[in-house]
């Protein structure tokens, strides 16, 4: 799964935010894939690399926390979700290819990222980026990223930034999808089409040269 | 042609398109069986009927095909004989994935396509990988001939884009008719630019009715 996944903190919560693309080779699988997934009501998970292996893992997952929610009594921590992310990734790190980011909000610690890339090494980042159209945007978040953004600030970076990704890497493209958790609850919203900036401006329209050039000079392939 | 001494797998080659529409579903695969350059039989069926209202396509190599099919055919009757009624679409959609995903490291070289009637009644399509990734869609088309039947499909059935938010229902508000004359067409140009598709088209329709089969020639060069 080439893809380009986002989570920031803000003020109030999380941002999550994905492309669209699953690629196959040079092959666009499904152009409008969802790769934000929920784990339970607060708490979600963007993923990258295997398809199957980070639904399988996200199947596993939310099971696990269905369970743990019941024995607990109360809804779970972003950090235990996290952790039996990691879990699974760690213990099966020979075998599966999953990057993913893990975000959400309760009541003890608020808005949490937890990145849990290849090896299954789990870190608590104020923002985290993945997936293969990540490269480009490690520069970016340098100097674009600041702490304690206002809700809107926040999900103005995450779409630029997934759409600057996009616009460089071939395997990421389609639509931008952010999922916001705060105290409130989910949002799910979505940016496609002229909603996303463009980078590379488009020259004005131009008379064709072949317009003005003068008649005496015969077209080519005429008989 | 030349291949490791270990490598276990052949492609078969052949497409499978299915098309979810209101109150039916249209599961399609061409008949041909290949081995490289060379046609093996122009009437193999890769298209097997799991359920009351439930049929599956595949792609691939046929040796894990059948096997997959037989394996699903044999979970179903269990669950016939353990709940008393038949698996509903959906149930078949994670069964399938799940078996798929078993074998992820040894993986079933098939890529399917399963389509029927959801518990509402209303067409369904679940799309695969080999390895078990899968999601209900409106339509979808796996094997050979797949890129070059995806951009048609999302072309004329114009569904509302899967990329809205809040999700709209992607099944086609086509008529049965116009879902299959939409397959005929497609397969009919599929099999002028991929030599893999072509001898003949078997499509399959499921509806409140029951499973219904037809079928049609295609070119054999």
């Amino acid at each position: 799964m080439g893809t380009t996944i986002i989570g920031v903190t803000y003020n109030g919560g999380v941002i999550l935010g994905a492309d669209s693309r699953t690629s196959t080779g040079m092959y666009v699988a499904n152009r409008a894939s969802d790769k934000i997934t929920q784990l339970t009501d607060n708490v979600y998970v963007c993923r990258s690399g295997s398809a199957a292996d980070t639904q399988v893992i996200s199947d596993y997952v939310r099971y696990f926390l269905h369970q743990h929610t019941i024995q607990l009594g109360q809804p779970a921590t972003v950090k235990v979700a996290a952790n039996l992310v990691r879990l699974l990734s760690y213990q099966n790190k020979n075998m599966l290819q999953a990057g993913v980011i893990v975000g959400g909000w309760d009541k003890y610690e608020g808005g949490q990222i937890y990145s849990v890339p290849l090896g299954g090494t789990i870190l608590r980042q104020p923002f985290s980026i993945g997936g293969s159209g990540s490269s480009y945007l490690y520069g970016f978040f340098d100097q674009a990223w600041k702490e304690g953004m206002t809700h809107e600030e926040a999900e103005q970076l995450v779409i630029k930034a997934a759409s600057l990704a996009m616009a460089r890497d071939g395997a990421s493209g389609g639509v931008v999808r952010t999922v916001t958790i705060n105290a409130e609850g989910v949002t799910r919203k979505f940016y496609g089409g002229d909603t996303l900036p463009l980078w590379h401006d488009e020259l004005e329209p131009t008379n064709s040269l072949l317009d003005i050039l003068s008649s005496s000079v015969p077209e080519p392939m005429s008989t | 042609m030349a291949l490791r001494g270990d490598w276990m797998y052949e492609n078969n080659g052949g497409t499978c398109v299915a098309i979810a529409g209101i109150d039916y579903c249209v599961v399609a695969a061409d008949t041909r069986l290949s081995v490289g350059y060379s046609i093996l039989t122009r009437d193999h069926s890769k298209i097997c009927s799991l359920a009351d209202k439930c049929v599956l396509a595949s792609s691939g190599f046929q040796g894990d095909i059948r096997a997959l099919h037989k394996h699903l055919s044999a979970r179903h009757l269990l669950y016939q004989h353990q709940h008393n009624k038949q698996m509903s679409c959906p149930a078949m959609g994670q069964l399938l994935s799940n078996t798929l995903y078993y074998k992820r490291f040894f993986p079933y070289y098939a890529f399917n396509v399963l389509g029927g009637l959801d518990n509402e009644g209303k067409g369904c399509v679940y799309t695969y990988d080999a390895v078990g990734s899968y999601e209900r869609v409106g339509y979808s088309a796996q094997g050979s001939g797949s890129t070059l039947i995806m951009p048609v499909l999302d072309n004329q059935l114009k569904s509302p884009s899967p990329l809205l938010l809040p999700a709209r229902d992607a099944v086609t508000p086509l008529s049965e008719t116009e879902a299959v004359d939409l397959v005929k067409d497609v397969f009919a140009s599929a099999t002028e630019r991929d030599i893999y598709t072509g001898d003949k088209l078997e499509i399959v329709v499921i509806n409140a009715s029951g499973i219904k089969r037809e079928y049609l020639e295609l070119r054999k060069d």
